[in-house]
C-alpha cells in the first residue's frame, strides 16, 4: 500500500519511497527513512497533501509524493503506541 | 608561495605533535600574521560562534537575545538566503555571533545547506551553539551527530523545553550530556528563560580562547568525552570510511591554517553523502574531487572490491541502478532516535493542551480552511489598509519638505540643469516614502506574524491543491495575491517560497502580468474613456499569466511537490515580530532609497530633454504592426516608472476603442514597475533583472501584434 491509501488515524510503517534525488533528501531530512512510524493525521481535499505526525511534528506532503511512498500498516497499534 | 605557506603550517604541525613546547613561540608568530587576515581580527572580536540548527528551533530567537537590535541582516554573497550577524560583549572581549540559515541536515540539496556549509567552511568558526527542539530529538539530534563529527567545540541547547513539557515529555539533561560529552543547556527562548545560563557559559568559553591559539582552544567546559561509539558506523560503512579517509591523508595537504575545521574523517563521511561536486567544499578542498574520481576508477575497473557492498555510498557505481537512502543517513537516523529514547520520558496528559486544541482544529479541514481563508483576507486588508493610510498621510507629513525643495528650484530659471535636478528630488521622496516603505513595513509585519505564529505553512498545505495546477508549490499564493494590491510586496513575500526556480517563475508573474490595484482603477478608467473592451485586456493579461507560468514552470523544472514541516502554533511576541522588521528594514535606507533618488533624477532629465517625443515618428511602423500610435508606445515605456502612471498618458492623445484596448493590454502586460525592479535586483541580481524586462518587452510586442490581428476593426 502507498501513503495515499492510509486513512486518517492510521499508524503506518514507511518501507521504500522512489522519488527524484533532491525530493527524497528532503523526505530523510525529515526523519522519513524506512523503518520511520509515522502517524495519519487527516487528508486535505481537492487533491491537497497529506499530514502526518513523525517524532512529534507535522509535516505535510504533497498527494503526487504521497503516492509514490509505500508503507505497511503497524503489525500491532500497541507496539506502535509505545515508540 | 601558498604551497610553501602550507608546507611550513604542515610541518610546524608535525613538529607540535613530536615535540610539543619547543615549536610554541613558533607557532604563534605565524598565527599572529594569520590572525590579522581573519574577519574576526578585522572586527576586533576575539571569537566566532555559529548558531547552528534545524528550520523553526529559535536560533534567531536566541540571536537577537544575545546581540540585541546591533545585529545585521545580510546576504550571504551569492545567495538569497539571509544571515545574521552580531556581537555579544564578555568581559574577555566581544564575540561574533553567526545565526546560520536553518537547516534539517549537513547534506541537504537547499541554498541554505550550502549557505551553512560554508559559514562553517570560511568563517573560522570556534564553537558551535547547537539548538534543537526539545520536543522533536531524534530528528534535531541528527543534525547535532553530524556537527560532532566536524570536530568543532559545541554547546547543545534544547530550547522550547515549554511546549516539550506541554507533551508529556521529561528530558534526562545530564544523560544527553554524558552521551553526547558536550554541555547541554534548557531554555525557553521566548520567554528568555535559561538566557543567563547560555551567556555564562559564553563569556566562561570567551574568557579561555582569549589566552589560547585559535588553533587549540580546548575549552575546560568541553573536557568531555562522547560516549565511545558515538559517532562509529557499522563495520561495513567503517571499512570504506577507512579506505577514503586514508586515501584524503595522502592526498590533501594537512593544512592547519585557514580550514583546520574539516577532520578527514568528516570529509570522508562527506564524500559519502554527497554526489554532486559542485560544492563549496570541493572548492575549499580541490583535491576531494581526484579522490573520488580514483575511487570510483578502481571501483569499476575492479581493482578495488568492496565486500559486503550495500550500495549505500553516494560515489558508488552501483547506486546508478537503483538509489536507497545513503547507509551514514540511515545508521544517523537511528543513532539519533535511540539516543531519544533512552533520555525522553514520556507521560501522556490526559487532557489536551490549549495549543494542541487550537491545532487539531486548524489542521482539520473542514475547520480549518475556512478559518485560514479568513486569516489571510484580514491579513491582506490589514496590508491594504496601511498603504492606504499612508498615501495620504506621508504626502502630508513631507509636504513642508516638499514645499521648500520646490521653492528652492523656483530660484533657477526653468529648463535650467539645476532646476530639473532640484525638482525631481521631491517625486524621488516621495515614491520611496509614500509606496516602498510602508509596503515592506507592512509585509514585513505581517509576513512576521504570519511565520512566528505558524500560520504561514498551513495556508500553504491549504492552496497546494490551487496552486498545484499552476505548478507551482502552495506557498506561492501568498505573493500572488499580494501582487493583486502592489506588486511589490509580492516580490518581498516570494521568501516563502521553497526553492530558488518557484521563486524566480513567481516574481516573473508578478514584474509581468499581474496587475496592481492602482493599475487595474486606472485602467478601468481609461476603458470607460475610450470604450475600450476591460474583457480583451483582462482576458489577454489571464491568457499571459497562465502561459507564462506553466512555459516558466517548465523551463526552469520547478519542483513543486510539496514537502512541508508544519511548526507549532505559536502566539508570537511583539518583540521578536518587532526586531524582524526593523532589521529588514535596514535595506530600505541602504539600498532602495537612494536608488530611487537618482532614478527619479534620471528620469526627469530624460522627459525634459524631450527624447520621447521623437517616437511620434514612428506612428506609420506602430500603426501597421501593433495597430496603435507612436505616442501610445511612450505609454508602454512609461510602465518603467509606475505602470499605473502609464494608462494617464493614453488618456492625453486621441485614440479609437481599438488603439485603446490594444494599447492598455499592451501596458498592463509590459515592463515591471521601478519598484518591483529595484526588488528584483535586490532578490535575485541584474541578469535576472535583465531577463524579466527581456521577457516582459516580447510578451508585450507579442500581445500588441497578436491583438491587431485578432481583433476587428471597429
Amino acid at each position: 500500500m502507498t501513503l495515499l491509501d492510509a486513512k486518517p488515524g492510521d499508524i503506518v510503517i514507511i518501507e521504500e519511497s522512489s522519488l527524484g534525488r533532491s525530493a527524497e533528501k528532503r523526505l530523510w531530512d525529515l526523519g522519513l527513512l524506512p523503518g520511520t512510524k509515522a502517524r495519519v493525521i487527516c487528508s486535505h481535499p481537492f487533491k491537497g497533501p497529506i499530514l502526518l505526525e513523525v517524532d512529534n511534528t507535522s509535516l505535510a506532503i504533497g498527494r503526487r509524493l504521497a503516492q509514490k511512498i509505500r508503507v505497511r500498516p503497524c503489525p500491532t497499534a500497541q507496539e506502535c503506541e509505545q515508540k | 608561495m601558498l604551497g610553501g605557506h602550507a608546507k611550513e603550517e604542515a610541518r610546524t604541525g608535525v613538529n607540535r605533535m613530536q615535540a610539543g613546547h619547543n615549536t610554541v613561540t613558533n607557532r604563534q608568530t605565524i598565527d599572529l600574521t594569520k590572525e590579522t587576515d581573519s574577519c574576526s581580527e578585522r572586527s576586533g572580536a576575539i571569537m566566532n560562534i555559529a548558531l547552528v540548527g534545524q528550520p523553526n528551533v529559535g536560533k534567531s530567537v536566541i540571536m537577537n537575545l544575545l546581540t540585541g537590535a546591533g545585529a545585521m541582516v545580510s546576504n550571504y554573497p551569492g545567495t538569497t538566503v539571509e544571515i545574521t550577524e552580531g556581537y555579544f560583549p564578555t568581559p574577555a572581549g566581544k564575540v561574533r555571533i553567526i545565526d546560520t540559515p536553518g537547516i534539517y541536515s549537513l547534506h541537504s540539496d537547499t541554498e541554505e545547506q550550502k549557505v551553512t556549509q560554508r559559514i562553517l567552511l570560511e568563517e573560522n568558526v570556534d564553537m558551535i551553539i547547537n539548538v534543537v527542539d526539545a520536543r522533536n530529538l531524534s530528528r534535531n539530534l541528527y543534525l547535532t551527530l553530524q556537527l560532532l563529527e566536524l570536530n568543532i567545540p559545541l554547546i547543545l541547547v534544547l530550547n522550547q523545553m515549554d511546549m516539550a513539557e506541554e507533551l508529556g515529555m521529561e528530558i534526562d539533561v545530564g544523560s544527553l550530556s554524558r552521551i553526547l560529552g558536550v554541555p547541554v543547556l534548557t531554555m525557553v527562548a521566548a520567554k528568555g528563560k535559561g538566557l543567563e545560563k547560555l551567556e555564562t557559559m559564553i563569556s566562561k568559553v570567551a574568557e579561555h580562547s582569549k589566552d589560547t591559539r585559535p588553533d587549540e582552544r580546548h575549552v575546560p567546559v568541553f573536557n568531555r568525552v562522547p560516549k565511545e561509539d558515538l559517532l562509529t558506523y557499522s563495520e561495513p560503512v567503517e571499512k570504506v570510511l577507512y579506505m577514503l579517509q586514508s586515501r584524503i591523508e595522502d592526498t590533501v595537504p594537512k593544512e592547519e591554517g585557514k580550514h583546520r575545521l574539516h577532520p578527514p574523517r568528516a570529509l570522508a563521511i562527506h564524500l559519502m553523502e554527497h554526489d554532486t561536486l559542485d560544492e563549496d567544499i570541493f572548492h575549499t578542498y580541490p583535491e576531494l574531487a581526484e579522490v573520488v574520481e580514483s575511487f570510483q576508477k578502481d571501483l569499476s575497473n575492479g581493482h578495488m572490491v568492496c565486500e559486503n557492498c550495500f550500495r549505500g555510498c553516494a560515489f558508488c557505481p552501483a547506486r546508478e541502478e537503483s538509489h536507497p537512502p545513503l547507509r551514514t543517513c540511515i545508521e544517523r537516523t537511528q543513532k539519533a532516535r535511540e539516543i531519544a529514547l533512552q533520555v525522553v520520558r514520556y507521560t501522556p496528559k490526559s487532557s489536551l493542551s490549549r495549543r494542541a486544541r487550537i491545532e487539531k482544529f486548524l489542521d482539520k479541514p473542514s475547520t480549518g480552511i475556512p478559518t485560514l481563508i479568513l486569516i489571510t483576507l484580514v491579513s491582506l486588508k490589514l496590508i491594504f489598509s496601511f498603504l492606504e493610510f499612508a498615501e495620504t498621510f506621508v504626502p502630508w507629513a513631507l509636504a513642508p519638505l516638499v514645499n521648500a525643495i520646490t521653492r528652492l528650484a523656483h530660484n533657477f530659471p526653468p529648463g535650467s540643469v539645476p532646476e530639473i535636478l532640484i525638482s525631481a528630488i521631491p517625486e524621488g521622496l516621495l515614491l520611496p516614502f509614500e509606496v516602498v516603505m510602508p509596503t515592506m513595513i507592512s509585509i514585513y509585519f505581517i509576513m512576521a506574524l504570519l511565520e512566528d505564529s505558524g500560520l504561514m505553512p498551513r495556508i500553504a498545505v491549504m492552496m497546494d491543491s490551487v496552486m498545484s495546477l499552476l505548478k507551482l508549490p502552495g506557498q506561492a499564493i501568498i505573493p500572488i495575491v499580494l501582487g493583486f494590491g502592489c506588486r511589490a510586496p509580492g516580490v518581498l513575500a516570494t521568501r516563502a517560497l521553497p526553492n530558488r526556480q518557484s521563486r524566480l517563475v513567481v516574481t516573473a508573474l508578478l514584474a509581468i502580468p499581474i496587475p496592481c490595484a492602482a493599475t487595474i482603477g486606472i485602467t478601468a478608467g481609461v476603458a470607460k474613456t475610450f470604450g475600450a473592451s476591460l474583457w480583451v485586456i483582462y482576458g489577454s493579461v489571464a491568457v499571459v499569466f497562465v502561459l507564462l507560468a506553466r512555459l516558466l514552470a517548465k523551463y526552469l523544472k520547478t519542483d513543486y511537490q510539496l514537502i512541508l514541516e508544519i511548526p507549532p502554533i505559536q502566539f508570537p511576541s511583539l518583540k521578536g515580530v518587532g526586531i524582524k522588521v526593523w532589521m529588514r528594514l535596514e535595506g530600505f535606507f541602504k539600498q532602495v532609497l537612494p536608488v530611487l533618488i537618482l532614478t527619479s533624477i534620471g528620469i526627469k532629465i530624460l522627459l525634459n530633454s524631450g527624447a520621447l517625443d521623437v517616437l511620434s515618428r514612428l506612428d506609420p511602423i506602430s500603426m501597421k504592426i501593433f495597430g496603435i500610435r507612436g505616442q501610445s508606445l511612450a505609454a508602454v515605456a512609461v510602465t518603467v516608472v509606475q505602470r499605473y502612471a502609464a494608462p494617464m498618458v493614453l488618456l492625453n492623445l486621441p485614440l479609437s476603442a481599438r488603439e485603446a484596448t490594444i494599447a492598455t493590454s499592451m501596458i498592463a502586460l509590459s515592463m515591471p514597475c521601478l519598484p518591483v525592479s529595484i526588488l528584483v535586483l535586490r532578490e535575485f541580481g541584474w541578469k535576472t533583472l535583465v531577463r524579466v524586462f527581456v521577457t516582459a518587452i516580447l510578451i508585450s510586442l507579442t500581445v500588441g501584434i497578436t491583438l491587431n490581428l485578432l481583433l476587428p476593426v471597429f
